[in-house]
């Protein structure tokens, strides 16, 4: 059942936060995957039971009503949980075999909670659940990345989405006085404030999705560790954003405008990354572009299949995963070298390696292509056959730019031996990919021609003649939107405040308000001052004003 | 027996503050026999006050365990005191940033004796006007409570005379405001008025207009809401003093308190009609202070902007047509309270220590990492992260607001946003490591009691989170 296997990762994560040793960290490290891998084995067992059942616990309860935190066990949930826990078992064993991270155990720590926020936001039934989790995953997101500048825009834009659906979801509780999400079809009859809800929630998804003119904050990820980067798109926030669409899928469809503007910024994503990967010379922005460019597919077969989630499914978010995982081996490979163009030669052996990371994504291509062919139809033809056209040549000239450029560079270095740790890695991918066609029901043609068809453009590379080397050099360091970001929004903003800040507070209470007040008091004060000083006249002016007084009372007293 | 709790709860302040007027000063002018003093009788108080929790019926929404006390003077010969949840926690929050305040006091320097004696009596009158029952001890300690705090600012932090002048001068105005409606209630009802039954009064008809503007000003002027806000601004970028800082930002919730208190469920006539000109004053105040906070470049500008922010958000939350939201702003408003205090204390340190560095106090946190890891969690806490009670009580408020005006809701919440985002801005940029200069003067972190204190605070928060009242068996 789901809810043990929330509460062992809970122990786990709360024994991995005790300190230890730093050479008892890899024991930490492999004992946490091997207890995480098993309890996968554990939950696709449940799962193949089919036995649903439901946890819940009172959190806390006040005259607003009670918040539980729930933990249902339904098929939904297993088949949505299952490639957030394989990833994370994934990248529990990179972590295993990857040498340059030096704090191990606190990246297993993060996957761990991250998992485990994950699964009881997909099994959560409440607003205040299901806002935590997303809440806490940003928190875990933010720690995983670790890199001040890279993590700047990121906690800064998902702040924002954050915002907007914790208005979303006040708005739908005040509405409804409860905190059930099972209550929001009342909510989905009387449809109050459609259009509100459907422009925040677009905003905020297409943030926490990362989608086109929102996707900035993740070019900055490029500051950030590369095998920290890969596990982004697919253990954060933009597999919130899947969650959460899914979860309310109903409200959003009561808006006409919703749907069109969301499939636009769809479209426009896939092209934009296709684009970004094409161009961008830096192999993580490459891994953010592809990622666009895939998370986006992924959401618009989603909303083509009804939102039903399926193995095929399952299977493709975590092809786009391990294809992550592929680039950065590919990096790995190259020296670690992030710019292609700055690549230099390495011996013979590294240009093997970088050919075996190759032959690995060659083998992904064919699990992705028959895990995309589960969802062929009429509706999603153009999709799939766009989404192919754009993303296989870019993916090939990637690969065999990489190599061609660690070959052609005449640069000699000193001589180094391959890194044998990441091969039980690729051997994983490979495994994972024969996994994802053969449990897929699917034709092995897509696969075939996929394969084929990615080793003939990594030979004809037709981007080579495409894309000019003058773009390219224009494109590289071009940030348009937060560019953009800073003149709409934050500038004004700032201007706003500082007219503000001079007008209301220094020249009308300053100078005007106070200074007058002083100076009314200070007229006053020298008025009767003057009254008061010795002289017959004034002494004749007061007798009157006594005598003024006296009238006045004597006329009204009468009256 | 809890009756008698409570006037000591009330009380031993002012015995503490009678033995920090008397203790010495050490050789090198610095004062720890009072902080010491004062530390134990504020940490002694907490003790009490977390025993007088246990006595109370956390489900009855009442003023209980009422104790009296004879004063030829008050109106029927009594001053009456008595408390529930909220005003617990209100007390005990304010014991706790008061803590802090204390505890920030190690950069300062100055009288900080004098500035002991008036924060302990500054004291006794929050936490006689958070108990009070009856509306003479309720008008008698809300007048009493500006005494200390002008003085604090007139004479030990250095602030000025038009400072202090125009602090007192506003807070006086509010004070002569609520003289008029208490009075004109004593007048017609010749009996102890009890406040909780307060909205419950029969007011003649053309007096009800009269008597809930005074209330109404004078509230809104402590809390203070456009365009009665300037007086709070003025003081607070002033004040280089984290304890009188902490006192001055404190000194608002009595005006909330007011409104939580006096505001009734079904609001009479005379004054339902005005009900959404007030709202948008809030929200325009809101907005005020969150484009200012935004724009400015000033750490304790923007912690200002913040506090006042929240402070509003919780007043729209007693405007709203509901009385099931008491206990959310009372536990939000602890939680609130523990994180600004918090950040009060670690930004003047952060603040001090920047004035050694040549151009701004960016990056200044990587060279402080226990000040970056208090200031990052407080942030974290302050801006609605669910690490404490803020969070889903926040939530609720907010659920409720919208509900009642989905505009203002929507506004509340954008500065709600803009003020996280201006925290957080800061906060990467104080984290900034490339933003630093090499060869600066050596930059201190904060010390292990503030750093423990900033921990214990969290932890607290924490707790919170999981459940309001944990402390409470």
């Amino acid at each position: 059942m789901i809810v043990n296997v929330v509460i062992s990762l809970l122990i786990l994560g709360a024994l991995s936060l005790w300190k230890i040793r730093q050479r008892y960290n890899n024991i930490f490290v492999s004992g946490s995957f091997l207890f995480v891998a098993g309890l996968l084995i554990y939950f696709i067992q449940s799962w193949q039971t089919g036995m649903e059942s439901s946890f819940f616990m009172l959190w806390d309860s006040s005259a607003s009503g009670d918040i539980k935190i729930a933990i249902n066990s339904t098929l939904q949930n297993y088949r949505i949980v299952f490639p957030f826990f394989m990833i994370a078992v994934v990248a529990l064993f990179n972590n295993l075999v990857f040498r340059y991270e030096k704090k191990k155990k606190a990246f297993s720590t993060l996957v761990i909670f991250i998992l485990t926020s994950f699964i009881m936001l997909i099994s959560g039934d409440n607003f205040v659940q299901i806002i935590t989790c997303v809440f806490v995953i940003d928190i875990l997101s933010q720690m995983l990345i670790q890199d001040v500048h890279a993590s700047r825009r990121y906690g800064i834009y998902n702040l924002v989405a954050d915002m907007g659906l914790f208005l979303v979801f006040a708005l739908m509780r005040g509405s409804l006085n409860n905190l059930n999400m099972d209550t929001l079809t009342q909510y989905y009859d009387t449809v109050k404030y459609k259009d509100l809800i459907a422009a925040i929630m677009l905003v905020s998804l297409a943030i926490k999705f990362g989608f086109f003119v929102f996707h900035s904050y993740l070019l900055d990820l490029k500051s950030a560790k590369f095998h920290r980067l890969v596990l982004i798109p697919y253990l954060s926030t933009p597999m919130v954003a899947l969650i959460l669409f899914i979860k309310m899928r109903m409200f959003l469809a009561e808006s006409h405008t919703f749907y069109l503007v969301f499939n636009i910024l769809l479209g426009m994503t896939i092209l934009w990354g296709a684009a970004g990967a094409a161009v961008i010379r830096g192999l993580k922005e490459k891994s953010v572009y592809f990622s666009m460019m895939i998370v986006a597919l992924l959401v618009k077969l989603s909303e083509e299949n009804g939102f039903v989630w399926n193995l095929s499914f399952s299977w493709l978010l975590i092809c786009g995963f391990l294809f992550n995982i592929c680039i950065y081996y590919l990096h790995y490979y190259a020296n670690r070298e992030n710019n292609l163009a700055l690549l230099f030669r390495r011996q013979r052996k590294i240009s093997l390696a970088l050919y075996a990371v190759c032959v690995v994504a060659i083998f992904l291509m064919m699990a992705f292509s028959v895990c995309l062919a589960g969802f062929y139809s009429a509706d999603t033809a153009l999709w799939i056959y766009g989404f192919a056209l754009l993303f296989l040549p870019t993916a090939a000239n990637m690969f065999l730019q990489t190599i061609k450029n660690v070959e052609q560079n005449t640069d000699v270095l000193s001589a180094q031996t391959v890194d044998r740790r990441p091969l039980p890695m690729l051997l994983l991918i490979v495994s994972l990919s024969a996994a994802a066609v053969c449990l897929n029901d699917a034709s092995w043609y897509p696969a075939i021609a996929a394969g084929g068809l990615f080793v003939v453009l990594m030979w004809i590379r037709p981007q080579r003649w495409l894309i000019k080397d003058s773009l390219c050099e224009k494109m590289q360091n071009a940030d348009f939107f937060s560019g953009g970001y800073n003149i709409i929004i934050a500038r004004p903003i700032k201007f706003i405040g500082r007219v503000l800040t001079l007008l209301v507070d220094f020249v009308f209470f300053e100078r005007t308000l106070v200074s007058t007040v002083m100076l009314s008091a200070g007229i006053v004060v020298r008025g009767f001052r003057q009254i008061n000083r010795e002289g017959v006249l004034r002494s004749v002016l007061f007798v009157f004003a006594a005598f003024l007084i006296l009238a006045i009372y004597f006329l009204r007293s009468r009256v | 027996m809890p009756e008698n709790l409570l006037l000591i709860v009330v009380f031993l302040p002012l015995i503490g503050s009678l033995f920090v007027a008397a203790s010495h000063n050490d050789a090198d002018g610095t004062s720890r026999n009072a902080t010491a003093v004062s530390v134990w009788v504020i940490c002694c108080n907490i003790l009490l006050i977390l025993r007088l929790f246990s006595s109370l019926d956390i489900d009855l929404n009442s003023l209980q365990m009422i104790s009296q006390m004879s004063w030829s003077v008050a109106p029927g010969g009594i001053l009456s005191f008595g408390t529930d949840v909220l005003s617990l926690m209100i007390i005990l929050s304010i014991h706790i940033a008061l803590l802090m305040g204390i505890f920030g006091l190690k950069d300062v320097t100055g009288n900080q004796k004098g500035i002991l004696f008036l924060n302990l009596l500054f004291l006794t009158t929050t936490t006689g006007f958070f108990m009070a029952a009856d509306l003479f001890t309720f008008y008698m300690f809300f007048v009493l409570m500006i005494v200390p705090l002008f003085m604090e600012i007139g004479l030990c932090s250095g602030a000025g005379k038009k400072t202090a002048s125009r602090f007192f001068l506003y807070n006086a105005l509010g004070t002569l405001l609520l003289l008029m409606p208490v009075a004109a209630i004593y007048a017609m009802q010749n009996v102890v008025i009890y406040i909780e039954n307060i909205s419950d009064i029969r007011l003649p008809d053309n007096s009800g207009v009269f008597i809930w503007s005074g209330m109404f000003l004078a509230f809104i002027l402590r809390l203070p809401v456009w365009p009665f806000h300037y007086w709070i601004s003025s003081v607070n970028t002033v004040l280089k003093n984290p304890l009188v800082f902490t006192g001055v930002n404190l000194m608002p919730i009595s005006g909330l308190y007011g409104f939580i208190r006096f505001w009734p469920a079904v609001l009479p006539e005379e004054i339902a009609a005005l009900v959404p000109v007030f709202e948008i004053l809030c929200v325009m105040t809101m907005l005020y202070l969150a484009f200012s906070g935004y724009s400015s470049a000033g750490l304790r500008d923007k912690l200002f902007s913040y506090i006042f922010i929240y402070y509003l958000l919780y007043l729209l939350g007693v405007f709203s047509p509901t009385d099931v939201l008491k206990q959310n702003i009372a536990y939000s408003l602890f939680a609130f309270l523990l994180v600004a205090s918090g950040m009060i204390m670690i930004v003047f340190h952060v603040d001090k220590e920047s004035e050694k560095l040549q151009n701004s106090a960016n990056g200044i946190l990587c060279l402080q990492p226990k000040a970056a890891f208090s200031y990052a969690l407080l942030i974290l806490a302050g801006v609605g992260f669910p690490v404490s009670a803020l969070f889903w009580n926040n939530f609720i408020i907010v659920s409720e607001i919208l509900n009642a005006n989905v505009c203002i809701g929507t506004i509340a919440v954008f500065t709600m946003l803009l003020a996280a985002v201006f925290l957080l801005q800061n906060l990467y940029d104080l984290r900034d490591k490339s933003c630093l200069l090499q060869g600066q003067e050596k930059i201190y972190d904060i010390d292990n009691l503030r750093f423990a204190a900033g921990t214990i605070v969290m932890m607290v928060l924490f707790l919170s989170f999981i459940k309001p009242l944990w402390f409470v068996y």
